[in-house]
């Protein structure tokens, strides 16, 4: 009878293994890619910029979380990589590839208050669909604020069939990006740094 | 089983009958060109989407929409569609409206990329213009993403000059077999001068 036991144990064990289970935790490699061309800003060699980024998330340990079929919650989806410290290089990278250098004549504040990730089942197939929620402030060095907006963006990974950490993954990135291109789009986001710096445009 | 098998099948049938007749109606009449255009700048982007789809399935080949589906490459909810039927209509467009179509080239989305290389490649631009496009496409070959690489290749294979190969010699010999043909494809037409 015991012999029984642990070979359906054993095979509940590896069925859950390879199907990747609902209560195991997912941990996936975020990054963030910047693709194509940038066009350099003029003057932008003379603004140094200080990026600085908070974690402001209600939950912080996690990205999200799997489901199963019937849309409960399940096991979680961590990061492997320092999610603050992703959004807080994101935005440096682009003003890096826009011609601004590092330095502390202007500084941009990085609130991260939303990065998660939900699934949203169907009938024959669902999404996932990453929530990215920041609110970005240009400062000058006295700390005046010259520039302060929330840059909310969605990311989707649509026709899934498992919701689990690599389908969180592609969502989750693409909302990165949707964000910092939000951002980027915002008229007065470039002036502002050069307000900071106090050096005419 | 026979009787259990043509159960099925009736069930089967008595679903498929089901769902045909709880499809949505037909769409409404179709509108002449003239009307289409005018919808284009309705505020209701659902309607202004689907006067574009309209324009693109029966006007494919008339240029009078061109002026109104340009400026809709500045309205982010349907500019790819806009971008796309501009590409396939071979248009000549300002510099600013080419800047939009290359800011897709950043999209997350690799499908959304090699879209966007597939218009620029489309469009009839003048010399500057076209300076502009292949330097935003170089970048691209260093992509991660084999398909964006192979894409950015046949785009600057139509877009491209001499000086464009050596930026694509390098891929000639990448370990990936697809990226190494298209590249020897794009330097041989670029060598070629065609």
């Amino acid at each position: 009878m015991n012999m029984i036991y642990a070979r359906v144990s054993c095979v509940l064990a590896l069925s859950a293994l390879l199907s990747g289970c609902a209560f195991s935790t997912d941990k996936i490699d975020l990054s963030y890619n910047a693709r194509g061309a940038r066009e350099k800003v003029a003057g932008a060699e003379g603004v140094k910029v200080q990026v600085t980024a908070i974690d402001k998330r209600a939950i912080r340990d996690k990205v999200g979380r799997k489901i199963n079929g019937f849309g409960a919650e399940h096991g979680a989806i961590e990061s492997t990589t320092d999610v603050v410290e992703l959004v807080r290089g994101a935005i440096e990278t682009e003003l890096s590839l826009r011609g601004f250098p590092k330095g502390d004549s202007a500084l941009v504040t990085c609130d991260v208050n939303e990065f998660w990730n939900r699934f949203k089942t169907g009938f024959w197939s669902g999404d996932s669909i990453a929530s990215i929620n920041l609110t970005v402030q240009v400062k000058n060095r006295e700390g005046k604020v010259l520039f302060s907006k929330n840059v909310v963006a969605e990311g989707l990974e649509p026709n899934i069939q498992v919701a689990a950490g690599h389908n969180a993954q592609p969502a989750l990135e693409q909302g990165l990006s949707k964000a910092i291109e939000n951002l980027f789009q915002e008229p007065d986001f470039i002036p502002s740094l050069f307000k900071a710096a106090g050096v005419a445009q | 089983m026979n009787a259990w098998f043509r159960s099925a099948i009736c069930a089967a049938m008595s679903l498929a009958n089901l769902t045909a007749w709880s499809s949505p109606p037909p769409p409404v009449a179709r509108h002449a060109e003239d009307d289409l255009i005018r919808t284009l700048s309705s505020p209701d982007w659902h309607k202004v989407d689907d006067a574009l789809d309209q324009l693109h399935d029966r006007y494919s080949n008339s240029p009078n929409a061109t002026p109104a589906i340009r400026k809709l490459l500045f309205n982010k909810r349907v500019q790819r569609k806009a971008a796309h039927i501009l590409g396939e209509q071979r248009a000549t467009l300002e510099l600013d409206e080419v800047k939009v179509i290359l800011g897709f080239l950043r999209a997350y989305d690799v499908n959304e990329v090699m879209d966007a290389l597939k218009i620029l490649r489309a469009l009839q631009e003048p010399d500057a213009i076209v300076r502009k496009i292949v330097a935003d496409i170089l970048p691209l070959l260093k992509d991660p993403e084999t398909h964006v690489v192979r894409d950015a290749c046949r785009t600057l294979a139509v877009l491209g000059n001499k000086d464009t190969v050596p930026f694509i010699e390098p891929l000639s010999k990448d370990k990936r077999s697809d990226v190494q043909k298209d590249a020897q494809d794009a330097i041989a037409r670029l060598e070629k001068g065609t």
